[in-house]
């Protein structure tokens, strides 16, 4: 694994937030990568920096100091616009609370990503089609998201996440809204994209339960990286602690 | 992303937007419908305005007592009028001495010498007073452009006989006038030959008649003289040497003490057509400001629709719309407002026009005047529109996606 290139590369990321005259730093000196193919749980307490993290890996925000790298491209100084467009095609989101478009039927909300990039619309169609049966909502294409459960609402995220075919998925506390038995369909959705479709998962979550789906585990403690194990035959094997 | 797919957004963010949206556009319509009735109005009344003071010939120069730097306005003798300062207070009259100076001048080919006033006239026990005109006879159905709905021209054997306005003979008094009856006027008795098909009041009659029935007109005086020319391309040639023959014979010397005026059909026109011109942008500017409520109404409902899509912005910026993609979105949104409203409010503008119409006002709608308002109705929407799309396109998308 240590020869491969890494898709994500944190090097001495800083995140420095002004809250009036108070700064706070919610990231301090993170160096991290994540491999390719791999299920990475991030997880942590409440303010521990976890939601910085995601927001940084995802090109929507920027560190206040150091690099990060995207399958070997420093994107640090990438204009908004060529950010965006990375972002569109290399990196998919699933959201805690689904975030989807409430105007627009199933459909369309999973053709969205497709139509910020140049896709010909029967290219864009088939490839919405055939994310719908992946998430077995296809009989609920017309739906308004809100005339769906919420286990459907978080397949439809899944399905708009993966539409565009995205090297990196980053999961925001993804199982937080829904019901155990739901909760666990979709982290199944989630290792199933791992090791079947060879995809990286990055989680985030405050839930240690969760993250034994993972194959390593990062926590985070007041911004920093406290603890690392890798999960290996349900064990968990501590690699380093600070 | 292509223009088609923002315009697709923006069609549903405007079919799925709240009343107030819908409030928004009313604003738009109401803005629309008044410049387009009001425009109509004013196109309406220039359009009744030449209509009434008749076409004018290009070749023809009229000559009048006084010296006014401002023009005359619409045709003299008949409802035409001066306006402006008369910077001459001597006002000798036109007289035969003048007419044989002018038919010195090569390029003149007819002369039609008048006299005007108001006279009293009686017809089945009705009285009134209009306008009468004295014209000469001989030349006068060449000259003039006035054409006839029933009878006939006057003719230059013509004595004792008149024609009419086509509202003196239907409308002015109680029963209609018809051609052969006899009118009195002061005191004397004339026949109708002809009705003119127009909407005045005047009576014409032949010039020797109307130096009877008119006080205060001496014999062979004038108050105005017609003249028309062989080559309308030497007009301005012809005026010249006018005003030089007719100062030279009535012994003037100075142009500060010219005491008669010349001017041609085309001064009259675009003076006449730069007053009405003016009328109607007078009119539009009063019901632009209610286009202008209407564009600050789709500012502030953008300002508030961004900050109602903040987390929509969010969430299409996290799945790689670009800031550009979301300045297109909200401007095209905010232009379907201007373009929404601005077909509605010209469909109310023509509906007011017809009940208009109904009502007995002359209102025209041109098919420019549609387009243009439209035109202004869209790029409104847009400018109201920018700043908040601005804002829009800038929001961070981290902040954004925590908005609920």
């Amino acid at each position: 694994m240590k020869h491969q290139m890494p898709v994500v590369k944190l090097e001495k990321v800083w995140k420095v937030y002004k809250m009036g005259e108070v700064e706070v730093q919610a990231l301090k000196n993170i160096s991290l990568e994540i491999f390719e193919n791999e299920f990475v749980a991030i997880i942590g307490t409440s303010g521990s920096g976890k939601s910085t993290m995601m927001n940084i890996i995802g090109c929507l925000d920027k560190p206040s100091k150091g690099d990060l790298y995207l399958d070997g491209q420093n994107i640090i100084d990438l204009e908004e616009s060529d950010l965006s467009t990375h972002r569109g095609k290399n990196v998919g989101f699933i959201f805690q609370q689904y975030n989807l478009i409430g105007t627009l039927s199933v459909f369309n909300n999973i053709k969205l990503p497709l139509d910020f990039q140049e896709y010909s619309d029967k290219e864009a169609d088939k490839r919405v089609e055939d994310m719908l049966h992946l998430v077995k909502l296809e009989d609920k294409k017309n739906n308004l998201p809100s005339q769906l459960s919420g286990g459907q609402q978080q397949r439809v995220s899944i399905a708009r996440c993966l539409v565009t075919n995205p090297k990196i998925i980053l999961a925001d506390e993804p199982t937080g809204a829904l019901d155990s038995v739901t909760g666990k369909e979709i982290l199944e959705t989630l290792q199933r994209l791992w090791k079947e479709e060879k995809k990286t998962v990055i989680m985030i979550t405050h839930d240690l339960n969760l993250a034994k789906y993972a194959s390593r585990i990062i926590e985070l403690k007041d911004g920093e990286i406290c603890k690392e194990y890798l999960n290996e035959n349900r064990k968990q094997i501590k690699i380093s602690e600070k | 992303m292509k223009t088609t797919k923002c315009f697709t957004m923006a069609l549903t963010m405007v079919l799925h937007s709240r009343l107030r949206s819908w409030l928004t556009i009313l604003g738009i319509v109401i803005g629309v419908a008044s410049v387009i009735s009001i425009v109509g109005i004013g196109t309406g009344l220039s359009q009744q305005v030449n209509n009434n003071l008749g076409q004018l010939e290009a070749d023809i120069i009229t000559i009048s007592p006084g010296y006014s730097k401002a023009q005359s306005f619409g045709p003299p003798g008949r409802g035409g009028g001066t306006f402006g300062e008369t910077s001459s207070s001597n006002q000798d009259p036109l007289t035969n001495k003048d007419i044989q100076t002018l038919k010195g001048i090569s390029n003149i080919e007819l002369i039609n010498q008048q006299v005007s006033g108001s006279v009293d006239l009686t017809y089945l026990g009705e009285k009134g007073t209009v306008t009468l005109t004295g014209v000469n006879q001989k030349v006068y159905y060449e000259i003039t452009n006035d054409e006839v709905s029933e009878g006939r021209l006057l003719q230059p054997s013509d004595s004792n006989v008149i024609i009419i306005g086509g509202r003196l003979a239907n409308g002015y008094f109680e029963k209609e006038i018809k051609i052969n009856q006899l009118l009195s006027i002061e005191g004397r008795s004339f026949r109708v030959v002809g009705i003119l098909d127009d909407t005045s009041n005047s009576i014409i009659m032949p010039i020797d008649s109307a130096y009877e029935v008119l006080e205060n007109k001496e014999k062979n005086e004038y108050d105005t003289i017609e003249l028309k020319v062989k080559d309308v391309d030497k007009l301005n040639e012809t005026e010249e040497e006018i005003v030089t023959k007719l100062m030279r014979s009535r012994h003037i010397t100075n142009e500060d003490d010219r005491d008669f005026t010349v001017k041609t059909n085309a001064e009259s026109d675009s003076l006449r057509q730069e007053m009405t011109s003016t009328l109607t942008t007078f009119l539009t500017a009063i019901a632009s400001v209610s286009l202008l409520v209407g564009a600050v109404g789709i500012a502030n409902t953008m300002f508030t629709a961004v900050l109602e899509k903040t987390k929509d912005i969010g969430i299409m910026k996290s799945i790689g719309a670009r800031n550009e993609d979301i300045l297109i979105i909200f401007i095209l949104n905010a232009a379907l407002i201007g373009l929404v409203g601005g077909l509605i409010g010209v469909a109310f503008g023509y509906l007011f026009s017809l009940v208009l119409t109904y009502v007995g006002l002359t209102s025209i709608i041109a098919v420019k005047t549609v387009f243009v308002t439209l035109g202004v109705s869209i790029a409104v929407g847009m400018i109201s529109g920018f700043i908040p799309a601005v804002n829009a396109s800038k929001l961070d998308p981290v902040i954004a996606l925590r908005r609920d």
